[in-house]
């Protein structure tokens, strides 16, 4: 008898009405503050929030955070790209131990002073993929 | 939501930040369900969790900081201690004593005596310079070589003796200070902003009124000092008085060391007779009104009187000391510098002589045998809470006897000085006729008698003047309580002479070894040691001869009783000293008494005897 095809899902997931959390960035069209109703949405403004702060901006946790930004002001080198796919591995497997990251992609624009950081990565429980691009300029 | 349970009891930030989390799981379980840090939610969750941890830790220090045990910012603490009555000090003057010389013309009067023509008064205040520091010193009473006694006398040359005196100095300077006051103002404060401030001397405004410093401004009476025009025979320079002074402040020092002075409230120039309640003024001020029926007096009336004193309306010089600290504590032979300027020191007697008036000023000297000891910084916040919680205990009431024995040795040297004080419930009132001040009526069953005995000018033992008692009775009625009566009286002091007898070990001189047997009982019998009622245990005398190298036992302790009818050599009462011996200690009487070796010199006799079998 074959094993029928089973899809993993997050119990979150089960109740399309009932919000997950708060998604980023904090202007949407009902306000500062717009919920989210998907494991998936809230995966990405979780793993957005992550890499735009800095350790010891949050308060009483200060080891919340990639630390990217701070890379900002270091200058452009051959070891930046490692660097920053360093930071985001061992940060993320850190405190989104959900998601399972896939290709870095970092594009760096040397004369417009911007690296644009492109993530692809998997939720762990729905192995669903998805994708994300933060600039820092 | 107010039927929601919110928790009050959340203090940290942890706490705040689980009970919102349960709070938002139990409130809001279909708006908000993911915790985890990385939610941009949960950065809100600890801004709340933050602001509540800071308001929790505000609230926890004001509390704390309300308690003098637990209080750890100075101003609080400053605060705290001047409500419950003690006085910070931000700096502690070292003290030292000074020789002070003056060579003074012999005159042959039957045999050379000093002429007193030409001693000098140096007043007090007189500054002292440190020679290795430059730090100042004043004197804190005046040096008369007029006045003969505790004066040390050798020769200097043929025609000249040395006189030397021994005063007080501390470490300080005098500093003024004129604060403006254009117009009057209740409660007017005003800062002298300087460091080291050890206390103000005085406060005159241009009209030479005089201010005066008191505790709190409702206390309307100082101690005042009137010259005694007994002092000669009295021994006592001042009598005490207290007097009304509507012109007062009170000064409190601040958290930077600066001392704030504040004024009185009473703007009227009346006397306060006229001013004060009365049923003719009572209800000035007041708006007619159906209050006026339950409330018919205007509460404001005592701040336009004098009763917290009157507001300054004119410029006021402050005259204050300055100084103190560790540095002050000068090494010895250090204050060899002395103000000699007219404005310091004089001639009583006016002498004529300038060539002699200048040798005698030019010879005027000082020198500190011992080094200055003292000088500190100011009360440090543990110091300040302790001594407020011994302030507040004491509240400077007399209640028990140990109280007011402290009290009344306390007594400024200016009213007399208090040798013995011994004080005891007042069982013996039926059994003395000696001469009694009393505070109050002598019979209360709750008086006490305070037994005491003054110094004559060679420290020997003698009654105290009855101005002496009247200024004491005055000076503990601030610090009696109502109920309390006391009765000064004065006790008895006996005289005594101690006769010894030891074996010497062989190899030692017999002169060396009495000598040196002669000085430790002159030390052990020193009178600043003895208190009224104390006995003499034998073998403690026994135990300081044998203490002396090369005796090698002692063989007889005899004390004799030294009495003289007429009482001016020795007591004139007598003591039987051997009905007093009760297994080897010589008690003194019912009635409160000291034993005194008046005459250490030949009082205090001792025999070498040879060992016999």
């Amino acid at each position: 008898m074959p094993i029928p095809q089973t899809t993993r899902v997050n119990p979150l997931d089960l109740q399309k009405n009932i919000a997950i959390g708060v998604s980023l960035p904090f202007n949407g069209p009902s306000g500062p503050f717009n919920k989210t109703y998907s494991t998936k949405d809230q995966t990405k403004s979780n793993l957005v929030n992550l890499l735009l702060t800095n350790k010891g901006e949050r308060l009483f946790n200060p080891e919340f955070g990639a630390d990217i930004s701070n890379l900002l002001f270091e200058g452009i080198n051959e070891d930046l790209d490692s660097t920053i796919i360093d930071l985001i591995t061992s940060n993320v497997n850190l405190f989104m131990p959900e998601i399972q990251l896939g290709d870095i992609i970092i594009n760096e624009d040397i004369d417009r002073n911007y690296i644009s950081i492109t993530i692809n990565y998997k939720l762990k429980i729905s192995g669903t993929s998805d994708q994300i691009t933060v600039q820092f300029t | 939501m107010a039927d929601n349970k919110v928790s009050y009891l959340n203090k940290s930030f942890s706490d705040f930040k689980t009970n919102l989390m349960n709070y938002a799981k139990t409130y809001f379980p279909n708006s908000y369900n993911d915790f985890s840090d990385t939610n941009p939610g949960a950065m809100f969750i600890e801004m709340a969790s933050y602001i509540g941890d800071v308001a929790s830790f505000y609230t926890d220090t004001q509390i704390q900081e309300t308690f003098l045990l637990y209080a750890k910012e100075k101003e609080n603490l400053l605060a705290l201690s001047y409500m419950l009555g003690y006085r910070p000090k931000v700096s502690y003057a070292a003290t030292v004593d000074v020789d002070i010389y003056q060579i003074i013309p012999q005159i042959n009067i039957g045999g050379s005596v000093p002429d007193y023509l030409y001693a000098t008064v140096i007043k007090e205040n007189t500054v002292l310079t440190s020679a290795s520091t430059n730090k100042k010193f004043i004197t804190i009473e005046k040096v008369d070589f007029t006045d003969p006694s505790n004066t040390e006398i050798t020769y200097y040359s043929s025609t000249y003796f040395l006189l030397k005196k021994t005063v007080k100095a501390i470490s300080a300077e005098i500093k003024s200070i004129t604060i403006p006051f254009n117009v009057s103002q209740k409660f007017s404060l005003a800062t002298i902003s300087d460091t080291n401030i050890l206390q103000i001397l005085e406060a005159v405004d241009t009209q030479g009124n005089k201010w005066y410093e008191v505790p709190y401004l409702a206390q309307s009476s100082v101690l005042e000092s009137i010259a005694n025009p007994n002092a000669s025979s009295d021994g006592v320079p001042y009598l005490v008085n207290y007097k009304r002074v509507p012109r007062r402040y009170v000064s409190r020092f601040l958290s930077d060391g600066t001392l704030q002075l504040e004024f009185g409230a009473g703007l009227s120039n009346s006397a306060d007779t006229t001013i004060l309640p009365n049923p003719d003024n009572i209800k000035l001020g007041l708006i007619p009104g159906i209050s006026t029926l339950l409330n018919g007096y205007n509460k404001a009336t005592p701040f336009f009187t004098q009763e917290y004193g009157l507001a300054p309306s004119s410029d006021i010089t402050i005259k204050y000391l300055v100084g103190g600290g560790v540095e002050s504590n000068v090494s010895s032979n250090d204050l060899i510098t002395i103000d000699k300027s007219p404005s310091q020191v004089y001639f009583p007697n006016s002498p004529s002589n300038t060539n002699t008036i200048n040798l005698i000023i030019q010879s005027i000297v000082s020198n500190n045998p011992n080094p200055a000891a003292g000088g500190r910084g100011g009360d440090e916040i543990e110091e300040i809470r302790n001594n407020a919680l011994y302030a507040y205990q004491s509240q400077l009431r007399a209640v028990t006897r140990e109280d007011y024995m402290v009290r009344a040795l306390s007594l400024p040297s200016d009213y007399g000085s208090i040798a013995k004080v011994y004080v005891t419930q007042d069982v013996a009132s039926e059994m003395l006729a000696t001469p009694t001040v009393a505070t109050i009526e002598e019979r209360n069953p709750l008086s006490l008698d305070m037994y005491i005995l003054a110094y004559d000018s060679n420290k020997k033992l003698t009654t105290a003047a009855t101005t002496l008692k009247q200024n004491l009775a005055t000076y503990i009625n601030q610090y009696r309580m109502v109920t309390d009566a006391v009765n000064i009286k004065d006790a008895f002091y006996i005289n005594i002479g101690v006769n010894f007898d030891i074996i010497i070990q062989s190899g030692y001189n017999n002169n060396d070894v009495i000598t040196n047997c002669i000085s430790a009982l002159k030390d052990f019998f020193n009178i600043t040691n003895w208190t009224i009622n104390q006995p003499i245990i034998i073998s403690d005398i026994a135990s300081t001869l044998l203490k002396i190298q090369g005796v090698q036992s002692v063989v007889k302790i005899e004390i004799t009783n030294k009495q003289d009818d007429t009482g001016t050599i020795y007591s004139k009462y007598g003591y039987d000293i051997h009905s007093a011996t009760r297994q080897g200690n010589i008690y003194p009487s019912i009635d409160p008494s000291i034993f005194e070796v008046r005459y250490p010199d030949t009082d205090i006799q001792g025999r070498v005897v040879p060992f016999t079998i």
